[in-house]
């Protein structure tokens, strides 16, 4: 009751957090041993939902909700369901539409998946040195981590089309060179945040008995540490894999060519058996990288 | 049987033992000679995964002709006036950047005002994601409904595996090139990753307040609106905010489908298929600017949410 | 020989761990350091092989002062400074001969560690070390699969491996059971026989005083005892710890635990 009392000069912020309300103890809820407790709102949850609504109801007022909406479900679903039906004009028969499916495999797609994995492979190669120079615990030298790290994170924040960007200006626009070098960069500026981040969370104990031994740095961090960080370089490699193949698709805009070229135009022809097709193998392997990448994850964790 | 099975898998041993050393430590030696000349040769493994390696490397580069960057010279003059345009921040840039131009009289819609429209569409998508995920989370999550949570979880895998990009593609024929398509996209994709992330967080969490309501008759509904969502609702604003940071990444792309009123990427497409490269630059400057902020608002908030 | 001259120790927040601790020690002793938790033992330890800086003082090392050493100079000192930890830190995704060849990192370079060469010698006196403790038959297996008493030997076949002329231990049984706990004081006192110097913390005093030669009492980061096993009295340990002792600061008849020199796997 003392604090109930001593909220009375308190300001109304304060009594509004902190709301009196009666409730019933009696075993019977007959109102026989009513009490007055103090109940604290949920204010954090309150303002950030406040916050929430603001913001969702100025953005709606941002958007521009008039011009060319063109709601069409029919067609919609007519696309649909044409990914699965062959084309007597394009595709003929199911055997034509699986003769598509594996010739763009076998070419397109397949050269895109190289382009992936030699970007990946790169990036997740030259990513090492780079997680260990921002770990906390493996770098000691403020600087040089704090530099490294805003150089990263600078990189980190330009978009997949720009880094391609550049590179078409130094190796002219549609090499495959592009490809594999955006995909390192864009390999490493999400990899090496994962990675120092696990790396912080490394036990340092076996760490410090080389470091006793005579080691240097470099030793202690390939005896002691580099083997626990292996397993989850190797599991965010396949991740990454996974959303490089993702993240692929808008390089189709820089001027590149392939697999992803012919999509985009086989969905503006409105050409859906090949689109189909088309999506199969994508579909599957980047299915079964998730696949592999949680498995990993999971058995990694242990 | 048994013995069959024994000698059908002595070769493989073999072989573990060979390569990779006795880890189940069954062979005992006499002296540490005997040791010596049983240890693993790890060496030839990794030459052999090192070859491997460079194997698949060297075909790869080959199938896809990574060389014929050669058969052009590379013009650094060129490059260099290009980067010299792209970093030249004089007047024109600034005005470009703000949206106000004299010349073109006044309000012109430049980055500022298109980085603003990418944070609403992004912001939006996320947030309808943020709430029709919840259901399929729990539904996913194995703690709770055990095998049947396969159902939902290769639901949300498949979910995942369309990209934005070609799945807005797909969506313009249901609505149009309008801010909508983005926005389904957008959170469509979402909902696949924040619902495994929901699961993950669920199966991390207490279950002691569940088991509670179990045991004083509450069903399942009950169990899962008192006795789970107040614990988790911090781990899943925190999870929804670290995916508005992810998709703020995706929804600066998106304008390059939707086109106009659809945010900075159509202004970059635009500036980079004309060559302009100035105001690339400028669109760059905003990207990073939008990307940053977010980052920092959500890390903020994540810490305040999560403490 | 070990001297230790005016050594100071103030952590970063200002608490005064060790102050004005003079000791010497000659080659071929047994040495246990006891006190309360937080008397500053594990630091005294941890300062001799420079895991913690000092402030203050001398610590002079067969003639050179590790004090003030620094880069390569102070990594040869410490390879020849065996440490033993009391939770192992041993690389558990590692198998036992590459944690116990981590013991040989000082005499080679990074380049050579980064793609594990060592010499056969080595390998052999790797082997050998494992080999003292009993354990040779473990030396491909991953260290995660050991049980405490076994992994404790790897750490101890790892400082031997450095060819040390001191192992500095701290706390090297506080986690293992009794049998375990006298058979790796057995292994301690045949190292001790080899001639290396041990300087060891210990937290149970009768396995102190049995096993040592020389015990030194520590009590808020100053040496109150310094004398020979049979003259630690019960009004020593009064002085040392402030209080009659605990139950379990003292492991209790030692005389009739059988030392388990091979604990089953797990």
């Amino acid at each position: 009751m003392n604090k109930a009392e001593s909220s009375e000069n308190k300001g109304f912020f304060y009594k509004w957090v902190h709301r009196e309300v009666q409730v019933d103890l009696s075993d019977a809820q007959d109102g026989s041993d009513m009490r007055t407790i103090t109940k604290k709102r949920p204010v954090l949850l309150i303002s950030l939902g406040t916050l929430g609504i603001v913001v969702l109801i100025a953005s709606i007022a941002l958007l521009n909700w008039g011009a060319r909406l063109n709601i069409n479900f029919p067609a919609f679903g007519q696309a649909i369901a044409n990914l699965f039906i062959p084309n007597p004009y394009r595709t003929g028969d199911i055997a034509g539409w699986w003769a598509y499916a594996w010739q763009q495999f076998s070419t397109s797609f397949l050269q895109l998946f190289y382009i992936c994995f030699l970007g990946t492979a790169i990036g997740s190669v030259l990513s090492v040195p780079i997680y260990y120079l921002c770990a906390r615990n493996t770098n000691r030298v403020k600087w040089l981590r704090t530099g490294v790290r805003v150089i990263f994170d600078i990189i980190r924040t330009l978009p997949i089309f720009l880094i391609c960007f550049f590179f078409s200006q130094i190796f002219s626009i549609g090499n495959t060179i592009n490809g594999v070098l955006t995909m390192a960069v864009f390999t490493i500026s999400v990899k090496y945040l994962m990675m120092y981040q696990y790396v912080e969370t490394i036990e340092m104990s076996p760490f410090e008995a080389i470091r006793a031994a005579g080691g240097r740095n470099g030793q202690c961090i390939m005896t002691a540490i580099h083997p626990y960080a292996k397993p989850m370089w190797i599991s965010y490699f396949i991740y990454c894999l996974e959303i490089n193949i993702r993240a692929s698709v808008i390089l189709s805009y820089v001027g590149f060519g392939g697999y992803i070229k012919i999509l985009q135009n086989n969905i503006e022809n409105n050409y859906y058996d090949y689109v189909g097709a088309m999506l199969l193998p994508l579909i599957l392997f980047v299915m079964i990288l998730q696949f592999v990448s949680n498995f990993l994850m999971r058995r990694g964790h242990k | 049987m048994k013995q069959f099975l024994e000698a059908l898998k002595k070769p493989f041993l073999d072989i573990h033992d060979y390569f990779v050393g006795d880890t189940r430590g069954i062979k005992s030696y006499a002296d540490p000679i005997s040791a010596y000349q049983a240890r693993p040769r790890r060496w030839i493994m990794n030459l052999i995964f090192l070859a491997t390696f460079i194997g698949v490397f060297i075909f790869m580069s080959w199938q896809i002709d990574i060389l014929s960057f050669g058969d052009r010279p590379i013009n650094w003059e060129y490059t260099g006036r290009i980067f010299r345009t792209f970093f030249t921040w004089d007047g024109d840039f600034w005005a470009y950047f703000f949206g106000f131009s004299e010349a073109d009289g006044g309000w012109t819609g430049g980055v500022l005002y298109n980085i603003l429209i990418t944070f609403a569409i992004t912001f939006i998508a996320t947030l309808i994601a943020f709430f029709i995920a919840i259901p399929f989370g729990i539904l996913a999550s194995h703690r709770i409904f055990g095998k049947w949570a396969y159902i939902s979880e290769i639901f949300l895998i498949l979910i995942r595996t369309i990209p934005e990009i070609l799945l807005a593609l797909f969506l313009i024929r249901l609505s149009g090139y309008h801010v909508l398509t983005a926005i389904i996209a957008l959170a469509f994709h979402s909902i696949g990753m924040i619902g495994k992330l929901y699961a993950d967080q669920i199966d991390g969490v207490d279950f002691g307040p569940m088991e509670a309501l179990e045991s004083s008759g509450g069903n399942k509904f009950q169990q899962i609106r008192y006795g789970l969502l107040p614990q988790v609702m911090p781990n899943f604003i925190s999870v929804g905010l670290y995916r508005l940071d992810i998709n703020i990444r995706t929804g600066t792309m998106l304008g390059l489908i939707i086109q106009q009123d659809a945010g900075i990427g159509w202004n970059v497409l635009l500036h980079f298929s004309y060559g302009k490269y100035q105001q690339l630059g400028a669109d760059t400057l905003g990207i990073i600017l939008l990307i940053v902020l977010v980052d920092l608002f959500s890390s903020f908030l994540r810490k305040v949410v999560t403490k | 020989m070990i001297e230790l001259k005016h050594v100071d120790k103030v952590y970063s927040n200002g608490f005064k761990a060790l102050s004005d601790v003079n000791l010497k020690i000659e080659d071929g002793e047994f040495v246990s350091i006891i006190g309360l938790s937080g008397a500053g033992k594990s630091t005294l330890v941890r300062c001799i092989n420079r895991l913690n800086d000092v402030q203050a003082g001398e610590i002079i090392i067969d003639g050179v002062d590790i004090a003030t050493l620094k880069g390569k100079a102070l990594r040869v000192q410490r390879r020849n400074i065996g440490m033993i930890f009391q939770s192992f830190n041993l690389v558990k995704r590692s198998n036992v001969i590459t944690n116990v060849l981590a013991g040989r990192v000082g005499y080679h370079s990074t380049f050579e560690t980064i793609f594990g060469i060592y010499s056969k010698e080595e390998k052999l006196l790797a082997l050998q070390s494992l080999d003292k403790f009993g354990i040779l038959d473990k030396a491909y297996v991953r260290a995660n699969h050991l049980s405490g008493g076994q992994q404790q030997r790897v750490a101890l076949a790892r400082a031997l491996t450095q060819e040390p002329h001191l192992i500095l231990a701290d706390e090297p049984v506080a986690s293992l059971d009794p049998a375990t706990t006298i058979a790796v004081m057995n292994d301690f006192t045949r190292i001790n026989r080899m001639g290396i110097t041990i300087i060891a913390n210990m937290h149970h005093v009768d396995l102190a005083k049995k096993y040592s030669s020389r015990i030194i009492g520590i009590k808020a980061g100053q040496i109150v005892f310094d004398g020979r096993p049979d003259e630690v009295t019960d009004e020593v340990t009064m002085k040392i710890y402030g209080r009659a002792l605990n139950k379990n600061e003292t492991l209790g008849n030692i005389d009739d635990i059988e030392p388990v020199t091979e604990d089953a796997h797990e």
